[in-house]
């Protein structure tokens, strides 16, 4: 396995946020999902992710609904509310000026100073 | 608009967790339960494991289940209600447990609640005083403004006319202190203090007079003999108690006057009451 980096905080809600609004999906579903868009290269604590969720529900940024899963087992299913579309808007946009920002500062080589 | 939704969102949910906390439990204890089981499935699937090192390995990919739960119902923002409940019991528990500590402080509180309706049944005496009459709540003093050009003006009929046509009042009455000289032998001639005073005022105070009658409109008449009547402490001092006082004729001021009743004790309307 490649090396993997550890979850800042607040990033696994960023990403999570992201993973629901490809699809409506469970818990389960949100988990794959993150590992699929991250390429493997995040690591994340499976059961970190319930907190999570049930945190963003709490703001309201996803709702849940109770269904069927593809193997006709029982889950909850999440999904992104307006109020969420925008709050993953404005945590992009601010984690690529930040992301932006500091590989400037790491690229910067000792004639720039 | 957005807003709003997040509001009605949020209320809803706090809403579940107060009352619906066992529920959530369940909820979420299954919810965990499926995520290990799928990934125990997916472990078997893909890399051969059997059932039990499938799911033991699930387990381990997923962490402490009951830490997750904590970190749940953190989440879920129920900490606090929690947190509350369980003080709100142990502190019944207490109360129950140290019955003495708890009669003395409800003793101290009942002793300070009781000062501070004292205080305030003192402060409103104070800034809105009653007289001791029936509903003397309700008597209050009328003054009539200062008005240059009338000069001397005639109370009394001021009294008469407008007592007739205020509507917000009952009884109007009006007195002035007066004093006069007082014959009532066998006792020696002696200047006293008086109240020459409208009928309606003894109709203010609801009090019956102790013997004979308070003062009554009739005697407003012009014609009308002139009458007295006493307090009970001149009762005794000028009058010796004397039993048959009513109807009694006095000089007052050099005015026969008849004494038609005596007041009880502790009246002293309209002066001094």
């Amino acid at each position: 396995m490649a090396e993997s980096a550890d979850l800042l905080p607040g990033t696994l809600d960023m990403l999570v946020l992201k993973a629901v609004s490809l699809g409506k999906l469970h818990g389960y579903g949100v988990l794959l999902r993150i590992q699929q868009i991250t390429e493997g290269a995040l690591q994340v604590q499976q059961g970190a992710l319930y907190p999570a969720l049930y945190r963003l529900e709490r703001q309201a940024l996803i709702e849940s609904e109770w269904g069927t899963s593809d193997n006709n087992r029982r889950a909850k299913f999440y999904r992104l509310t307006p109020a969420g579309r925008a709050r993953l808007g404005t945590e992009a946009a601010s984690w690529n000026r930040l992301a932006g920002a500091i590989a400037a500062a790491l690229t910067t080589t000792r004639g720039e100073i | 608009m957005v807003i709003l939704t997040q509001l009605i969102g949020r209320a809803r949910a706090a809403w579940r967790v107060l009352w619906r906390s066992r529920q959530l439990e369940r909820e979420m204890q299954d919810e965990m339960r499926f995520h290990v089981d799928m990934e125990a499935e997916r472990l078997r699937r893909e890399c051969g494991l059997d059932r039990t090192e499938a799911l033991r390995l699930a387990h381990i990919h997923f962490g402490g289940i009951e830490a997750h739960k904590e970190a749940g119902r953190d989440a879920r923002g129920r900490r606090w209600i929690d947190a509350l409940a369980t003080d709100l019991r142990l502190g019944v528990r207490m109360l129950i447990k140290y019955k003495g500590l708890t009669f003395v402080g409800g003793l101290a509180m009942a002793v300070a609640i009781g000062i501070g309706a004292t205080a305030y049944e003192v402060l409103n005496e104070m800034l809105t005083p009653a007289l001791p009459f029936d509903q003397g709540d309700r008597v209050v003093s009328v003054r009539f403004p200062e008005s240059s050009a009338s000069g001397e003006r005639d109370v009394l009929r001021d009294v008469r006319e407008w007592g007739g046509r205020l509507k917000s009042i009952d009884d109007l009455a009006a007195f002035r202190t007066i004093q006069h000289n007082l014959i009532a032998p066998p006792a020696p001639p002696e200047p006293i203090q008086l109240a020459e005073i409208t009928a309606s005022g003894f109709a203010i105070t609801r009090t019956r007079a102790l013997h004979g009658r308070p003062l009554l409109p009739s005697d407003e008449a012009a014609d009308a003999p002139p009458v007295l009547v006493i307090g009970y402490q001149a009762w005794r001092m000028h009058f010796t108690a004397d039993p048959h006082i009513i109807g009694r004729v006095v000089t007052l001021g050099g005015v026969a006057t008849t004494v038609v009743g005596v007041m009880p004790d502790g009246f002293r309307f309209p002066v001094d009451h």
